[in-house]
């Protein structure tokens, strides 16, 4: 029998200290994890699609301008007053009617359509009037505010003076230009020159129209 | 309409008390409380539409040209031409860079770009008294009219950006980027078109294989355009759930047609499944909202795909981004905090990710939560190694004591010897204790307890150890058996 104290054996110390240093380095590689993994990863490679290409402005082009939209189509007059020379000797009288027929072709050639188209006035009261008839085409441009009639290419109207009912004269449309103040909007077209003429359009759906 | 960006599933905020003490928490953790209840999808579709979102774009696309009569020379546009943006939806099917919109949405033709001008040339029109019926007019100008350049049959200026909204510095960010376009379908013959974009690591969605059922729910994502508004500021897609209500096959192009209402804007977004699938894009709506809606098939898709060589596919990102989904709505919202971390670290830019993110630490969740774990770890490591340590130590210092004590108590006394130090005793100039005591001890029992180890079994005295270097060598140390010591008295 022996009552003797035993030592610790040396592989129970060695194992101890093992177990010991391993826990101190397990603490030591956690402690090293969590600061590493602490911190959220820094961007990847998407960050750079912040300065990534971005889209360019355009860059300007531009068409010769052509002829004002709303002066394009058909258009039917529905009150014309015109200052006309009637009698050699007397100064140009006010004539009112109605009933002329325009197209305004986008290519910048237009056709005037008369058919019986009646101006009257009085002087004096005798009753005169102005019968048209025929048709007649031409060039035009315009400006945002004028319209400029020139080159009548065909001439095909006559225009009958009539006093008190009986054909006094006759006379056929020579070539000429004219420049006329317009406004237009929609369905309206309105002209005037210095001259007094003043004349009311409505457009029609013959040309021009869409839909 | 309500119904649109409405549906937002990041949950509203709730109170977020701060951490006083990390390591307090930690321990806390250990023995947390039950989870806050589950920020459940309101069904299906949102969390379809969740899993969408990330990889729906803004397609928008600008026009520039004039339009041109054939048959009477006329030109509109003046001398600047129209300026035409339509917006459009898409989803990127290829963190790549490659997105799929819907072709009559960048197609020049009277059905995409071209039929964007004519409308601008008609709005014009009607305002200039030149238009009677405008669907009427419509049609004319697509049987004798086209839409073109700078000069006469020059094609129109088409610029096609892809705009999505980022997560910059905690703010939201629009990312517009300039695409070009791969290949597309006309818009009467499929209408598929495939962009690029200057842009890697998009979110993107996973492209279905199989038409969606008759019957089954489907979601349309996309940006729905506001009467004259572009759409919202901070490009919130909208999504609007439906079920499928026919296949069809049209010139041999199969579509589906289901019930969720679209209205523009929202064309050439994705129509995804309940699993966040791709099942086709919403193709061809008009000004007004609509329904049902016609959808092109994913396998239209998949084939203009294949023939440009994409593959359609998603990232690891995206995976992430769907588990933290799955993880935030079924209330884990630790995991799905690092599961949003996991998508952040690949795509810091996932708005996304960084909304539910802050909603899932908004409702509990801790970004820290798994180092909570290690920070507990450690400190119980540290804990052990130092108790081990003390152990060891208290362990050898009771040993020695024991030892100097039994010294004195004969004939129990053994070799003092410490474990690898001489047997022989060292002057240390300072009494030479361990000479005497060395010399004071009982040889004979110390060698009777030694071969009664365990380890040595019944060994007969002088018989050389199993596996050790035999104790009958000359000058081994077991030679202090033939010199007795002196007892104490």
């Amino acid at each position: 029998m022996n009552d003797s104290p035993r030592l610790p054996g040396r592989s129970a110390i060695a194992a101890l200290f093992t177990v010991a240093v391993c826990a101190l380095l397990a603490a030591a590689t956690l402690i090293v994890v969590i600061v590493a993994g602490g911190t959220r990863p820094e961007p990847g490679p998407t960050a750079a699609a912040l300065v990534s290409p971005s889209p360019t402005p355009r860059s300007a082009a531009s068409r010769a301008a052509g002829p004002p939209m709303c002066l394009i189509g058909s258009w039917h007059t529905v009150e014309d007053t015109s200052m006309v020379t009637f009698y050699s000797d007397v100064p140009p009288l006010r004539f009112t009617g109605g009933g002329r027929d325009y197209e305004f072709h986008p290519d910048g050639t237009g056709v005037e359509r008369q058919d019986n188209v009646a101006l009257t006035s009085s002087y004096q009261g005798r009753e005169l009037k102005i019968v048209a008839n025929g048709h007649r085409e031409f060039t035009w441009t315009a400006t945002d505010r004028a319209i400029t009639y020139s080159s009548f290419t065909t001439t095909a109207m006559t225009w009958d003076y009539y006093d008190q009912g009986r054909l006094i004269s006759s006379q056929t449309a020579k070539a000429h230009s004219e420049v006329d103040d317009y406004t237009c909007q929609g369905q309206a077209l309105s002209e005037s020159s210095a001259t007094g003429y003043r004349s009311t359009w409505t457009r029609t759906s013959s040309m021009g129209m869409y839909g | 309409m309500a119904g649109y960006g409405g549906a937002k599933a990041v949950p509203t905020k709730a109170p977020h008390t701060k951490t006083l003490c990390a390591g307090c928490a930690a321990v806390a953790a250990l023995f947390a409380a039950p989870q806050p209840a589950a920020a459940q999808p309101a069904g299906p579709a949102e969390w379809a539409a969740a899993m969408a979102r990330p990889a729906v774009v803004l397609v928008s696309v600008s026009w520039h040209g004039w339009v041109r009569d054939k048959q009477t020379g006329e030109v509109f546009g003046g001398t600047a031409g129209y300026d035409v943006t339509v917006p459009c939806s898409g989803a990127v099917l290829n963190p790549d860079g490659y997105v799929v919109t819907a072709s009559h949405c960048v197609h020049t033709g009277p059905l995409g770009g071209g039929g964007a001008l004519f409308d601008a040339a008609i709005a014009e029109l009607g305002k200039a008294g030149r238009i009677g019926d405008p669907a009427k007019a419509k049609q004319t100008f697509v049987n004798q009219a086209v839409a073109e350049g700078v000069a006469q049959d020059r094609p129109v200026d088409r610029r096609i950006q892809v705009e999505r909204t980022i997560e910059a510095d905690g703010q939201p960010k629009r990312d517009v980027a300039p695409a070009t376009v791969v290949d597309l379908l006309a818009p009467s013959d499929g209408d598929v078109a495939v962009l690029k974009i200057p842009r890697e690591h998009l979110s993107a969605l996973e492209l279905g294989t199989d038409p969606p059922p008759v019957g089954s729910t489907v979601v349309s994502v996309g940006y729905p355009r506001t009467q004259g508004q572009d759409p919202d500021a901070e490009l919130v897609a909208g999504s609007e759930s439906g079920q499928v209500s026919a296949l069809r096959t049209e010139q041999g192009r199969p579509f589906s047609e289901f019930g969720a209402a679209t209205v523009s804007g929202m064309d050439g977004g994705p129509v995804v499944d309940t699993h966040g699938r791709v099942t086709g894009i919403i193709s061809r709506t008009t000004g007004e909202t609509r329904t049902p809606t016609s959808a092109t098939a994913a396998s239209t898709i998949a084939a203009v795909l294949r023939d440009k060589g994409i593959t359609a596919k998603i990232a690891d990102e995206d995976r992430a981004y769907r588990t933290g989904l799955e993880q935030y709505f079924a209330g884990d919202f630790d995991a799905a905090v690092r599961s949003f971390d996991a998508v952040l670290a690949a795509s810091p830019t996932h708005r996304q990710a960084a909304e539910y993110r802050k909603a899932a630490i908004e409702k509990g969740g801790s970004a820290g939560s798994g180092s909570t774990l290690l920070i507990v770890f450690t400190i119980v490591s540290a804990i052990v190694a130092v108790a081990i340590c003390a152990v060891g130590l208290f362990m050898v210092a009771a040993g020695r004591r024991r030892l100097v004590s039994e010294m004195d108590t004969p004939p129990f006394g053994i070799d003092l010897s410490p474990v690898g130090l001489s047997r022989e005793p060292q002057p240390d100039g300072q009494g030479d204790t361990d000479k005497t005591d060395w010399r004071d001890r009982p040889t004979r029992e110390y060698e009777t307890e030694h071969q009664a180890d365990p380890r040595d079994g019944n060994v007969e005295p002088g018989a050389p150890l199993a596996g050790h270097p035999s104790a009958d060598k000359p000058g081994d140390g077991d030679q202090r058996e033939e010199k007795p010591e002196p007892q104490r008295p």
